[in-house]
């Protein structure tokens, strides 16, 4: 007791004696991002906000964490007032181009140069860039894969499904050998997995450029949402439920609950984010699963397989920050080989480039280790519907998913009023 | 009674707080909805662009708004039924009927109306969910007709879930206002109605219900008036959906404006709403002729 | 003696009672169901949903607590204690002057007043949310405190109003003679023999301001800040597969205002059947 009391008297001496010796250049920066239950990840947020400071004396980092749903809705708002942060998350799609659109994200095309350049290609900073200027830093990505049951595949001898075609044929034959249980789960209620669905299935129909092309509202008023593609995925995931490939009741079960559903064997496989893996070890499900790609669809052109769902994340920097170089230096260390590794190994975020990554091998959780190295096969990511998509479209879009799911709507009845809303808010701009 | 004082000064400072919290949170707010109403806004604080009555057509052509006012419709003329209808039954009962266990009757039925909507929406979402909740296991094992994404989960029985769920909390509310009313009618007249041999059923629908006349439509437009205001059961235990099943004025509204970055037209929904409330309040002013 | 609205049966009352008695029972049931729920497995809750646990585990109520329903609970409190505090107090300044003194457009000013009540927060919440931002009182409990008790204060005042109309005011007039300003009047004279009424607004507002869900939502976007009602639709979002869990923090959150209830039952119905006058 005393002890302590003693170390705490000499620990305030010393920091007000710091204090007192920089005091003119007191300077915070305010960083928001996302919060996180993971331990991994808030342990490697103090460690690099620790080596930021100790590299900019007289700068403390005021470090400020929001749930998701909370965070969209204050961002804005907190910008446009005069307590908004310097750097903040975001995605690197139509959430951060509104930003830039809206004035409230600076242009960080001339701040880049001695910084993350050193580290990252111009071509990467495109999720971030509306005109050719940059309103934002991508510093890892996600993406979306096949979960797979590895034990009963094996037990099967079944390979996970390639196609589409083969994927039909183990929906029907998964039921049989596994005592009921489902091909995979897919928890709809909330509704954001089932457009994630139905934005893979649309991108390997239509195509990654064309999906964008329409996403943001590029094409002509009376021609977006028009590819018959559109219309074949939502057919398409119609008749996975048709089929059976899901477990029942998709409309009524939360993604949480679909992936409780996944590990304790109610279905083989989980279409789930890169950050599943660390869910599914905490429901007692470590190392029994493994990783796939999502079917190539047999009927969509070979060339737009090669693709998969995902998106950069990174940050932007308030257009009304007093210390956009400062802020820039932040997202700059984020992006060092260094920092990159660390946040790989602790807060499993995976890097924008693969440098460094294998001296760190053995500390990586396994599953994002193969996904590190798969990443780079591919020709590019998928779009996805819910975050790349004006607000009300994406509402639209996923409230209907249900319905085609439900067989209450046609996919052909959606996509018209998917046209529609998209014709209106086009003219309207 | 009686003006006692004509002191200008004194009467200022008695009013200056609530006029200063009135007026920045309501009638400034009142103003600027309004005038918001006519202009486009992508973001919170960003640029604002005068569009004129755009937002109000857009609205008349926007199907979700229409489907949202027919729910709220639905919900009110449902609510009354139940609320209204069900608290006048248990009032009765509790006024002149039983006579052990008032008391006890009086506080379970009105107890759900202290505990918070959101609270008892997350309570029953589980209650009725077709995983875990008993609802599902009840109706299938009395051989009853159960959704299979339960009756949050179908569009056909959402709102019905949704108005019932409203009703379990708020029918108590009704009972006791309506107790109230009862209560205040002199014994002297049901005795004045024996002698002319009016009792029993005859006497409620003789005596009771036409005293409490102007109760009962207080309590009909209270609940008219809340089923217009609904927000939390809906966002808590269906957030609109599935599909727009049981979307409402007010959650669609805060979705355009915190959602869907439609600050404009979220807006110009505010002023039809604003409309409608103060239809209802003015109504509700004229029948009761309280103030 | 009251005399009945049936006639006096057993068998009458019987059937009145098990009518009565199975609708207490549908109020009791999902109650007792999410009490003991919490003391259930994870598992049991798929394999049991009805019946009791096997071995009650009431360690879910200490891990809610401490996995945020304390903050809330604590927030709760701080924001309805305030809220009601200026309403009760602001609203009988505004009633004791309209009632009581003689100024320019008094009966304008209640005609108002009247409109306020009719104005639900919901229809000017997008202004509301831009003045708090622009007055950096987002994420603050003044935030929620300062927008309560102007919503609050309207159907207070109409109410006090009519209360201080039929005060006598012989009592006043003798402090009057004695000196006393209108303030202190209001505050020695009337305010002490007013109770029952400014009971009646504070439990009333009591009761509204502790399940304020709305305004909670968009105002309070930190987790540290945020009040029950809210904290508890965002721990489901937490905490979503852990059932037991989610019940016990519902019946935490529950629980403070309904002991109050069954402690001061008498006040609360007096107070909410007032609405119907």
């Amino acid at each position: 007791m005393q002890l302590s009391k003693t170390l705490k008297t000499t620990a305030l001496a010393t920091g007000l004696g710091l204090a007192l010796s920089v005091p003119t250049l007191a300077q915070e920066l305010k960083v928001w991002e996302l919060s996180s239950t993971s331990e991994g990840v808030n342990q490697n947020w103090e460690d690099v906000i620790a080596q930021f400071e100790a590299e900019h004396p007289g700068v403390t980092v005021k470090f400020e964490t929001f749930d998701g749903e909370s965070y969209k809705k204050g961002l804005a708002v907190a910008l446009a007032s005069n307590n908004g942060p310097d750097v903040f998350f975001n995605w690197g799609s139509e959430d951060s181009i509104s930003l830039a659109r809206n004035g409230l994200a600076a242009d960080v095309s001339e701040l880049g140069e001695g910084r993350w350049l050193d580290y990252i290609g111009e071509e990467m900073l495109g999720p971030f860039s509306m005109d050719g200027k940059a309103y934002g830093v991508p510093t890892h990505s996600i993406a979306v894969y096949m979960y797979y049951n590895k034990d009963f595949f094996a037990e099967n001898n079944m390979d996970f499904p390639k196609t589409s075609d083969e994927m039909f044929e183990a929906c029907k034959k998964v039921p049989e050998m596994a005592g009921g249980s489902a091909f995979t789960v897919l928890g709809n209620k909330d509704q954001w997995r089932g457009i994630h669905y139905v934005s893979m299935i649309t991108s390997q129909y239509v195509g990654s450029e064309n999906m964008l092309k329409d996403m943001r509202l590029l094409n002509d008023a009376d021609e977006l949402f028009t590819d018959p593609g559109y219309v074949k995925a939502l057919e398409f995931i119609a008749r996975m439920e048709k089929e059976g490939c899901f477990q029942p009741g998709v409309n009524a079960t939360t993604a949480d609950m679909s992936d409780a559903i996944f590990t304790s064997g109610g279905g083989m496989s989980d279409y789930c984010g890169t950050w599943c893996a660390s869910g599914f070890d905490r429901q007692g499900f470590e190392g029994k699963y493994a990783i796939a790609p999502f079917p190539a669809i047999s009927d969509a052109p070979k060339e737009n397989q090669n693709y998969i769902l995902g998106l950069t994340e990174g940050f932007q920097i308030s257009a009304k920050s007093e210390h956009k170089e400062l802020a820039a230096d932040f997202v700059s260390l984020l992006l060092t080989d260094e920092v990159q590794a660390q946040r790989l190994v602790k807060a499993a975020r995976i890097p924008l480039n693969g440098a460094n990554v294998d001296q760190y091998a053995d500390e990586v959780h396994l599953t994002i280790q193969e996904v590190v190295a798969d990443l780079p096969n591919y020709d590019g990511f998928a779009p996805i519907l819910d975050v790349d998509l004006n607000g009300k479209l994406v509402d639209v879009y996923k409230r209907g998913i249900q319905d085609v799911i439900d067989g209450r709507t046609t996919p052909e009845e959606l996509m018209a009023t998917v046209q529609e809303e998209a014709r209106k808010i086009k003219n309207a701009m | 009674m009686g003006k006692i004082h004509k002191d200008w000064g004194a009467s200022l400072i008695l009013l200056l707080p609530g006029l200063l919290l009135l007026g920045a949170f309501i009638f400034l707010p009142l103003v600027q909805t309004i005038v918001w109403s006519l202009f486009r806004q992508e973001v919170f604080g960003g640029p604002q662009r005068f569009i004129g009555l755009s937002n109000f057509s857009e609205i008349w052509a926007d199907s979700t708004f229409w489907v949202a006012l027919i729910n709220n419709i639905q919900f009110g003329v449902l609510s009354v039924v139940l609320q209204v209808g069900m608290g006048l039954v248990l009032a009765a009962l509790l006024d002149r009927g039983v006579r052990r266990l008032k008391v006890f009757y009086r506080t379970v039925i009105f107890a759900p109306i202290v505990v918070s909507t959101a609270a008892i929406g997350l309570l029953w979402s589980l209650f009725l969910d077709p995983n875990i909740g008993p609802i599902q296991d009840w109706l299938s094992m009395l051989g009853l007709p159960h959704p299979r994404n339960g009756i949050l989960g179908e569009p056909d029985t959402a709102l019905y879930g949704v108005i019932f769920v409203g009703a379990w909390q708020y029918t108590g509310f009704m009972m006791v206002i309506l107790l109230a009313g009862m209560q205040s009618i002199p014994e002297e007249l049901y005795e004045a109605a024996r002698m002319d041999g009016c009792k029993n059923i005859r006497a409620f629908f003789n005596i009771t219900l036409p005293l409490i006349r102007n109760v009962i439509v207080t309590a009909i437009l209270l609940t008219v008036i809340s089923a217009f205001k609904v927000f939390d059961l809906v966002y808590v235990l269906t957030n609109g959906g599935p599909g727009t099943a049981t979307e409402v004025l007010a959650s669609y509204i805060f979705r355009n404006a915190f959602e869907f970055s439609n600050i404009g037209y979220a807006n110009a929904m505010s002023v039809v709403f604003l409309g409608i409330a103060l239809a209802f309040g003015f109504v509700q002013h004229r029948l009761t002729r309280r103030w | 003696m009251a005399t009945n609205l049936f006639p006096k049966t057993r068998k009458l009352a019987f059937f009145m009672h098990l009518f009565l008695g199975a609708y207490a029972v549908m109020i009791l049931f999902p109650l007792s169901w999410m009490f003991i729920g919490a003391l259930k497995s994870q598992r049991e809750m798929f394999t049991n949903p009805i019946g009791l646990p096997e071995s009650p585990n009431w360690s879910k109520f200490a891990e809610a607590w401490d996995a945020g329903v304390r903050d809330y609970f604590l927030n709760s409190v701080i924001v309805s204690f305030f809220s009601v505090l200026l309403i009760v107090f602001i609203s009988a300044m505004v009633a004791y002057a309209l009632a009581r003194m003689e100024f320019p457009f008094r009966r304008t000013l209640y005609l108002l007043i009247i409109l306020c009540f009719a104005i639900p927060m919901h229809a000017v919440l997008v202004p509301v949310y831009v003045l708090l931002s622009e007055t950096n009182l987002l994420n603050t409990h003044l935030g929620l405190i300062l927008p309560y008790a102007a919503f609050g204060l309207p159907f207070s005042v109409i109410l006090m109003y009519s209360f201080f109309y039929e005060f006598p005011s012989e009592l006043e007039e003798a402090a009057k003679l004695d000196g006393c300003g209108p303030w202190r009047r209001l505050w020695y004279v009337v305010l002490p023999l007013s109770k029952p009424i400014l009971v009646s607004v504070a439990i009333f507002n009591l009761v509204s301001v502790w399940n304020e869900f709305l305004l909670a939502t968009i105002v309070m976007t930190s987790r540290e800040v945020q009040t029950l009602p809210l904290g508890l639709v965002r721990f489901r979002d937490q905490y979503a597969t852990d059932w037991p869990g989610m019940l016990a923090a519902i019946t935490m959150g529950s629980l403070p205002l309904l002991i109050i209830f069954m402690l001061f039952q008498k006040y609360f119905v007096k107070s909410m059947a007032g609405m119907g006058k």
